[in-house]
Parts: C-alpha cells; sequence; structure tokens
C-alpha cells in the first residue's frame, strides 16, 4: 500500500487524448502502469509505481538503490506475475 | 524470525487492488468485512546488524509512497534513543517538507482517487451530476489534470529543503543536512502562494482562501455551497453539493474513534526527541477522540502491544481506532482556538463521520497546512543552527508522526552499535487490515458494516468508503452470504 517500485519504462502504451499508460520493466517482470502523475516521463526513464500509478521520475541509481532495499526485505514478492 | 510479507489470497500484483470480503444479509446490507492484508509488514529482525543510519534511508526507499514521513520517523527513533536535540530550524525544514508530502498527496488522492467515484452511473439521475462528470472524469475530467498538476508545486517545495521526493535522505539525527538560504526561502514563499493562487483558489474555491475561512459551521458551508448554479462552483464547493446529494454524508460512519500521533513540533529553541515531548508540542495535535470525548493519547498500549517479543495488536485499548486526515482535522478543531479550524468538528458534533466528512477533512487540512507552511518559511533564521551533533549509544527508542494516510509508528533497538530489531507500523495496518491473525476488525471494517449496498454488481459504496479512508484505488470486492459464507459474486469497484 506505501510501497513504491522503481521501474524503467520500456514502451508508452497509448497518448490517447491525455491518457498515458506505459510499459514498465521490473526486473525481468512487465508490468502496466499509468503516468498520469509522471507527464514528461519517457521511455527509458526511471519511475517509481505505487499501485499501478507512477508517482515520480527517480534516476538509475536511486532506483537501483530502491531495488535492492525490497529485494533483500521482501517488497519485491509484489512483482509477482499477473 | 525474518520480515514477515502478511499475504492474502489475492496478492501478488504490483497494481493488485484491495481484497475484501463482505458479509450481506438478504436486504444487501454488510454485516461483517473482513481485509486480507496485502502490506508489507516490517518485522522484528528488519534491518538487524545494519548501522543504526540505514534506518533512515531504508524506510524512506521501501516505503516511498510516504518516504519523507518514513525517514522523519526513522529519524525521530534514532534522536529518541541518543537523547539528542534539534535546532527550531531543522524542526521548520522538516515540517515544510512534510507538509509538502501531505499536500502533494492530497491534490493527488483528491483528483485521481476520490473525485472519480462521484461520476460513478449509480448517481446518474442525481443533480449536480453533469457537472461533476463534466469535470471529475478520470483521466478526461477538465479538473483531472490541473489536479495532477497543483501536486508539482508542493513537490517543487520539498525539492528545495529535501531533494527529490520521495527519496531526499536530507533528515539527519540532530537536524537537516539541506543547505539553506535566502534564495531557497524566497523561492519556497512563491512556490507556497503559487500553490494558494493557483490551486487553492483558483480551481479548488473559485473563492479566496479568507473568504473560505470565514465558513466555521454546518450552517455557513450549506449556504455558500447552495447559493450557486454548480458552473459556478469552485472543485470543492462542487464536491460539498454532490457528495451531500448523493447520499455521501450517509455512510461510512463507523466507530467514531479517532487516533492521531501528532506532527509538526515546531515551537521550542532546542527540541529533545521523544516521544512525550513529541506529543506535547505537535502543531497537528496528538490525541484519542473517543466518540464526542477528547483524551490525551497514551502510547503505552500501542508500544507495549508492538514491543518486538510480544504479538502485537493494532487496537487501541481493546477499540478499534481511525488514523489520517479525518483524526487530524477533528483534533485540531478540538484543540486549537482558531475559529477557521472548527468546521470539521462542528460538523461532526452535529452529524457523524461520513464519506463526505473524511473528504471534506482532507481537503481542509490543504488549508491549514498552507498557511502552516507560509508561517514557518517566515520563522526560519539563517543566523541560527540548523544541526546538532549527536552522540550515539545503544537503546530502545520510538517514533511517531503522521503520513498521508495517519500516524506513523517506528520502534527500535541499538545494541553494540548496530541495529538489533526494527519495526514499522505503518497506517494501513491499524486502519485496513483485519485478517493479520490479530486483530478481527479494523476501522475500514467497521465504517463498511451496515452499509446498504444497493447494487451488488456496482457496490460503489464500498469504493467510496475505501477510498474516503485512503484504503486502496481499487477494491476486489466478495460478496459472501451472512450465515453460510457462500460466494455469491466477485467485482471491483
Amino acid at each position: 500500500m506505501c510501497l513504491a517500485i522503481p521501474g524503467r519504462i520500456k514502451q508508452i502504451l497509448s497518448q490517447n487524448g491525455s491518457i498515458r499508460k506505459a510499459k514498465v520493466a521490473f526486473g525481468q517482470i512487465i508490468k502496466d502502469a499509468y503516468l498520469d502523475m509522471t507527464p514528461t516521463a519517457k521511455v527509458g526513464d526511471y519511475v517509481l509505481v505505487h499501485a499501478g500509478v507512477a508517482i515520480n521520475l527517480v534516476n538509475e541509481k536511486e532506483a537501483q538503490k530502491t531495488f535492492k532495499y525490497l529485494e533483500k526485505y521482501g517488497g519485491l514478492d509484489e512483482l509477482l506475475p499477473d | 524470525m525474518s520480515l514477515a510479507v502478511k499475504r492474502g489470497t489475492g496478492s501478488g500484483k504490483l497494481d493488485r487492488e484491495l481484497e475484501i470480503d463482505v458479509f450481506v444479509n438478504r436486504n444487501g446490507v454488510v454485516t461483517n468485512a473482513q481485509l486480507v492484508p496485502t502490506e508489507i509488514r516490517v518485522d522484528i529482525d528488519m534491518l538487524s546488524g545494519e548501522p543504526p543510519l540505514d534506518s533512515l534511508i531504508a524506510t524512506s526507499n521501501i516505503f516511498g509512497f510516504c518516504g519523507g514521513s518514513h525517514q522523519l520517523a526513522a529519524a525521530n527513533t534514532l534522536e529518541h534513543i541518543w537523547n539528542a536535540k534539534v535546532p527550531k530550524n531543522a524542526l521548520l525544514i522538516r515540517s515544510i517538507a512534510q507538509a509538502s508530502e501531505l499536500l502533494q498527496h492530497t491534490c493527488r488522492w483528491f483528483y485521481g482517487t476520490f473525485a472519480p467515484d462521484l461520476t460513478n452511473p449509480a448517481f446518474a439521475n442525481i443533480e449536480p451530476f453533469e457537472e461533476v462528470n463534466k469535470r471529475f472524469t478520470k483521466h478526461k475530467g477538465t479538473s483531472f489534470w490541473n489536479g495532477m498538476k497543483g501536486a508539482t508545486i508542493p513537490m517543487a517545495i520539498y525539492a528545495l529543503f529535501g531533494g527529490h521526493w520521495p527519496h531526499g535522505e536530507f533528515i539527519v539525527p540532530g537536524g537537516v543536512s539541506t543547505e539553506i538560504d535566502q534564495e531557497k526561502i524566497q523561492t519556497a514563499k512563491q512556490l507556497i502562494e503559487k500553490f494558494k493562487k493557483d490551486w487553492l483558489e483558483a480551481s479548488l474555491l473559485n473563492d479566496t482562501v479568507a473568504n473560505y475561512q470565514q465558513i466555521q459551521t454546518l450552517e455557513a458551508l450549506q449556504t455558500w455551497v447552495e447559493n450557486k448554479q454548480p458552473e459556478e462552483l469552485g472543485d470543492f464547493a462542487l464536491f460539498l453539493r454532490s457528495a451531500i446529494a448523493f447520499g455521501l454524508d450517509k455512510i461510512g460512519e463507523g466507530q467514531n474513534r479517532f487516533i492521531t500521533y501528532g506532527a509538526f513540533n515546531v515551537g521550542e529553541t532546542d527540541f529533545q526527541v521523544n516521544p512525550i515531548n513529541h506529543i506535547k508540542g505537535a502543531t497537528i495535535p496528538a490525541g484519542f477522540l473517543n466518540k464526542k470525548t477528547f483524551q490525551s493519547i497514551k502510547l503505552d498500549p500501542f508500544i507495549e502491544a508492538n514491543s518486538f517479543f510480544s504479538i502485537p495488536d493494532l487496537n487501541y485499548n481493546d477499540k478499534v481506532v481511525e488514523l489520517g486526515s479525518l483524526a487530524r482535522m477533528l483534533m485540531l478543531g478540538q484543540k486549537e482556538k482558531n475559529p477557521a479550524y472548527h468546521l470539521v468538528m462542528d460538523i461532526y458534533q452535529k452529524e457523524q463521520a461520513s464519506v463526505f466528512l473524511r473528504g471534506l477533512a482532507r481537503l481542509q487540512e490543504a488549508f491549514v497546512l498552507t498557511e502552516k507552511i507560509t508561517s514557518w518559511l517566515d520563522q526560519i533564521d539563517l543566523k541560527e543552527p540548523f544541526r546538532f551533533e549527536v552522540e550515539e549509544r545503544d537503546g530502545f527508542g520510538v517514533g511517531i508522526t503522521e503520513s498521508p494516510k495517519g500516524g506513523l509508528l517506528h520502534l527500535g533497538e541499538i545494541k553494540d552499535g548496530k541495529i538489533k530489531n526494527y519495526r514499522v507500523i505503518s497506517p494501513n495496518l491499524i486502519n485496513v487490515f483485519t485478517k493479520n491473525g490479530v486483530t478481527k476488525s479494523s476501522a475500514l471494517a467497521v465504517n463498511l458494516t451496515g452499509t446498504l449496498i444497493k447494487d451488488l454488481n456496482n457496490p460503489i459504496e464500498i469504493g467510496l468508503i475505501c477510498r474516503s479512508m485512503d484504503a486502496s484505488q481499487t477494491c476486489k470486492v466478495n460478496f459472501l452470504k451472512n450465515r453460510s459464507g457462500k460466494l455469491l459474486s466477485s467485482v471491483k469497484v
């Protein structure tokens, strides 16, 4: 619920009107995330995803550090495949 | 013992929904609700063997949705153990950053999570649905993107003092590490003024904050909302009018017991950090509201029950309690002399807690925090220190504060200069979950119980109650027969 997991944008799915959705890679797992709160995000950027929404951009170093903590403390269990 | 991630049947997806087992009787009234935990539960040996300062970085990274609040709670935990003092300048900077985290969340919660429910087809034949639908439809409403844009302003204030939200590593035991100069303070003042003018006044109120603050009673609020055409209303007044028209003031009453741990200690020059001083000096007061009676909060039940070696009990004195914005605004209304802060308490005293009042309270909090940030910026004194030296030692400590979703509690123990035990009790663990092996109910479960679900295929009442408590963006609802427990249907809302 309060977890926010960093991932890298692989593809912007749609820009139908102002709705933007992306394919985001979390390690080997790809998930969809809305880009409502990160309107400037582009392919290759790292975003912090909470409940299916990218809540902010982060740099690669920051993303890797957070990923390491989540991996260590079990937070990546959230990333089981659909 | 390893870190326990309590998992329910519906967990396992990053974008997963909150899963609720809802028992209904033949009339469609909720008789019981059970909520499957889907939250990481930081248990006794989290960070065990790590250097103490790792707790600040690890918790703010793991709980990124409210990283600033976790970083502060972690710092307070170490400061309690180390008997540390913090200078007033640092308290101000911490408070400005934390309030900015709350403000950005309010913008996103209202437009991205809560207001879209008002466009549900269940309300299509009730005025002012047409205007609501035009403005609040997710992604397409005329106000949606403006709300998202509004969130970027407090995030920019956070970045000035705290670095990149939510991972800025600016809080250190004894103070803050950020270099502050007049230019930063001036920029922050311009940003908070912009937030007030462009978002609070132009979008949310369509009126001035000064005029709004004259509204201090339920009756005055009704007059303000009723005397205009829907298209003349700001988003806030449109929400209020539609919420009452749609019956949101009649659902989600709950048990009417609220707790705040308190937030924003800014009053003292050299603040000795410990939970007792925190509770005494918090700007958003700490307290326990037992129906209509205000009481001082005692942390003992939480701390003892959540000590590292006993089974956690997440109730308070055996009572289910609710945390969050409504609790904060009720405590503020109770303790603060300024009548501009009394509106939420006035409505609570005359009516009851409800989805409507939770929505109002969270938006009301935005006015309060904007005013506080402005005042705190004026109090920073560049000639005074921003950090005191601390002396590390072993011991046990508690860090408490308020995150966007409610009261947040960290407990830590240091032995031989390393973390021996660390535990985080996040607000959802108290507010939301029932199937955690200990508590049989939660504030959300109680708030759902007794609700009439008009259409089991579109249980918007459940969605509204959950989202008014900021419990989840989407819910999977399993309807079960009251007595037999037989699954009737599952639906997403």
